[in-house]
């Protein structure tokens, strides 16, 4: 196999493969159109290429000019590619100047096929052998042809074109996209001037070689698919780190959920303890009575027994409180179980109910106990009630009047459970929605994360939470989550 | 059940009120047991109270309030607090306030009866001044209005000579009071004299008028 077949080929082969793969980017991501032009583009330099080796290898002046007229076909389509690539790709060019080359190319294309004379010579009148790498091939001898000028200056046209849109780029754009301008109208500028200066020499018949065009088109294609693999790989990074980020943010989520929940059962640690501590005090003065009935003659063993049972039932009750708070301090994954609203908000009450009792908190629970399930994370939704039940503690914290109450209800509303949670304090802000805010509060102590938190969790629940004055005094916080639809009839 | 003392105890929790009657009964101390600070209030000024064993977290009324409301009331009730969660503002307010003590729950059994033995301890003290105070106060009544005046002058040290001088009749006269005044009495000596003057606090007022209370 010949060199010239071997350099040819190798140029058509590169420029399919360029052309597969930007194809197929755009077939992931349609988004991707420059990636779509460049394809068409790369594709006609192939058929370019193949022309070329054509026309090197022709053997009389009318196979020779019959190839010609379909270089023109090619050219005309890498043209159109090469300037769609730069104006979906910098989006700088001006609309006219490549409507008027896509005419004027257009135009070339119709008179190269039209019956009699030939475009870029009058007549090709024999070819003559050329001596290429050592090997020979054929170069046109003939008349050159006025209207050449045509081809080239649309060609010329072209490259004002590009180089116009990269300058445009160039002085609105940031580094990245200086670097685009310069790759990618740089390259096509120059490599295309180079094969103007090509076709000029063979088409004036100042200089007799082949055309060259296709390691030209080549290199042009190559340039922007470069830069392109690289617009591709950045791509791929970021969305990298975006899987990442988003990986991360979860991870973040969860553990704020979790510290806030620690941070909101802290606030019940001073009542919690003394719930803790009572049956122990309970249990150690039991047991030395017990102790000190023993050391009696007859001990009175009755009492004894009595006694035992009730530090059996002391201790159970220290170990209820236990559970409860390591309950909620699980951390782990959100879990997704049918739960019994009413019956988690009566533990959340039984947990608070020290620390409510000792701020002079009346709790009025209205919980409806055949509540169809819910399905979520009970932890969760009990770490939302706790909040809202100390908030609406806390808003009645500065009540002179003694008044107290804390309306604590469940009802089913069409296919939802509802929760609501009414104070008696100072009611809403001016601006309702920002207690959802990260960093709202009007605490002196307040983190401002609860509600926001709160809020998260019912969404991720499919539900929704919300807040409204109080008729009379006060707020109410509803949140409301789709039962689970059990199938028959309940 | 012959008991040691009456030990009265008020706690909101129910199991709690129960162990300190077993502790308490295991001495042979009686016990009265309240659920709430309103409840003691109502039956405290019937019947005196020797030894108060008081929570101070309680819903309505604490055990701190129960004891500024006693005090109000003139009441001296011996009390020992006993707190699951004390700190010590609050002990030393108690404290001021005349609490016998202040312990934490869980307590140790020999901490809350030495605190419940030194209550009862003090209300007999007390009792036992109040029935000096009384007998000194019943013999201050037997005597003349004019045995009254010698006394005032003689415990605030004065001879017989300024006395007889002051009031205006003869020293002899005097003498006869005095002697008198010794006998009823009930004391052999001028410093006896003057402790039992000083239980009814005459010589300090100069004429305070015996109101009886």
């Amino acid at each position: 196999m010949s060199w010239v077949t071997v350099l040819w080929s190798l140029a058509a082969g590169a420029c399919l493969t360029l052309a597969a793969m930007h194809l197929l980017a755009w077939c992931w991501d349609r988004k991707l159109r420059a990636n779509l032009w460049l394809a068409g583009t790369a594709l006609s330099v192939a058929v370019i290429a193949g022309l070329e080796w054509s026309l090197m290898n022709a053997r009389t002046p009318v196979e020779y000019l019959s190839i010609h007229r379909w270089g023109h076909a090619a050219t005309f389509l890498t043209i159109v590619g090469i300037m769609g690539f730069v104006q979906s790709y910098f989006r700088t060019g001006r609309p006219w100047l490549a409507w008027t080359v896509m005419s004027l190319r257009a135009l070339v294309v119709v008179l190269a096929f039209v019956p009699g004379p030939t475009f870029n010579f009058r007549e090709v009148t024999a070819l003559t052998p050329f001596n290429l790498f050592g090997e020979i091939v054929v170069v046109p001898q003939g008349i050159p042809s006025p209207w050449a000028r045509l081809g080239e200056s649309s060609v010329f046209l072209m490259v004002v074109f590009v180089v116009d849109a990269a300058i445009r780029l160039w002085r609105k754009g940031d580094a990245r996209e200086r670097q685009r301008a310069l790759v990618v109208g740089g390259g096509i500028g120059l490599f295309f001037l180079a094969c103007l200066c090509n076709a000029i020499a063979i088409h004036t018949g100042w200089h007799s070689v082949p055309y060259f065009i296709t390691f030209s088109f080549m290199l042009i294609v190559a340039a922007i698919g470069l830069e392109l693999s690289r617009d591709l790989g950045r791509a791929a990074r970021l969305a990298a780190e975006l899987r990442e980020n988003t990986e991360r943010l979860d991870q973040l989520r969860r553990e704020l959920t979790h510290v806030t929940r620690a941070a909101t059962l802290s606030e019940l640690s001073g009542s919690l303890a003394h719930e803790l501590n009572q049956p122990l005090a309970i249990i150690l003065t039991n047991t030395q009575a017990a102790q000190r009935l023993l050391d009696q003659s007859p001990p009175d063993l009755e009492e004894v027994r009595a006694i035992l049972s009730d530090i059996v039932a002391e201790d159970q009750h220290a170990a209820e409180v236990i559970q409860r708070v390591r309950t909620m301090l699980r951390r782990g994954d959100t879990g997704s179980e049918p739960v019994a609203l009413s019956s988690a908000i009566e533990d959340v009450l039984h947990l608070a109910q020290r620390d409510l009792a000792s701020r002079g908190v009346v709790v009025v629970p209205a919980l409806v106990t055949d509540l169809p399930p819910v399905r979520g994370d009970r932890v969760q939704l009990q770490q939302v009630a706790l909040n809202l039940i100390l908030n609406g503690a806390d808003a009645m914290g500065g009540n002179t009047d003694g008044q107290r109450h804390l309306y604590v209800a469940t009802s089913l509303k069409a296919g939802f459970a509802r929760v609501s949670i009414s104070d008696e304090g100072g009611g809403l802000p001016p601006e309702p929605d920002r207690i959802f805010e990260p960093f709202y509060t009007t605490k002196p102590h307040g983190l401002g994360m609860g509600l926001g938190i709160c809020r998260s969790i019912i969404n991720a629940h499919g539900g929704k939470l919300w807040a409204e004055p109080h008729p009379h005094r006060g707020t109410t916080f509803h949140f409301e989550l789709p039962v689970i639809q059990t199938s028959g009839a309940r | 059940m012959n008991t040691n003392g009456v030990v009265h105890i008020v706690d909101d929790e129910a199991g709690m009120r129960k162990a300190l009657a077993r502790l308490l009964h295991a001495e042979q101390l009686e016990t009265r047991a309240f659920a709430s600070a309103n409840e003691f209030l109502s039956v405290c000024l019937a019947e005196e109270v020797e030894c108060l064993i008081l929570d101070v977290t309680m819903p309505e009324l604490d055990g701190l309030e129960l004891q500024r409301r006693l005090t109000h009331l003139g009441l001296l009730v011996p009390i020992v607090f006993l707190t699951g969660n004390g700190d010590i503002p609050m002990s030393v307010q108690a404290i001021k306030a005349g609490a016998v003590d202040f312990l934490t729950k869980p307590v140790k059994d020999s901490d809350l009866l030495s605190a419940v033995r030194a209550s009862l301890a003090l209300a007999g003290a007390r009792r036992a001044e109040r029935a000096a105070e009384a007998a000194v106060r019943a013999r201050h009544e037997s005597l003349t209005p004019r045995e009254r005046e010698v006394l005032a002058q003689v415990v605030t040290g004065k001879l017989n000579k300024q006395i007889a001088a002051d009031l205006g009749i003869g020293e002899q006269t005097i003498k006869i009071h005095r002697g008198r005044v010794m006998e009823k009495m009930g004391v052999s000596s001028v410093a006896d004299l003057v402790r039992a003057s000083a239980r009814l606090r005459i010589g300090t007022a100069t004429t305070k008028p015996d109101n009886n209370s």
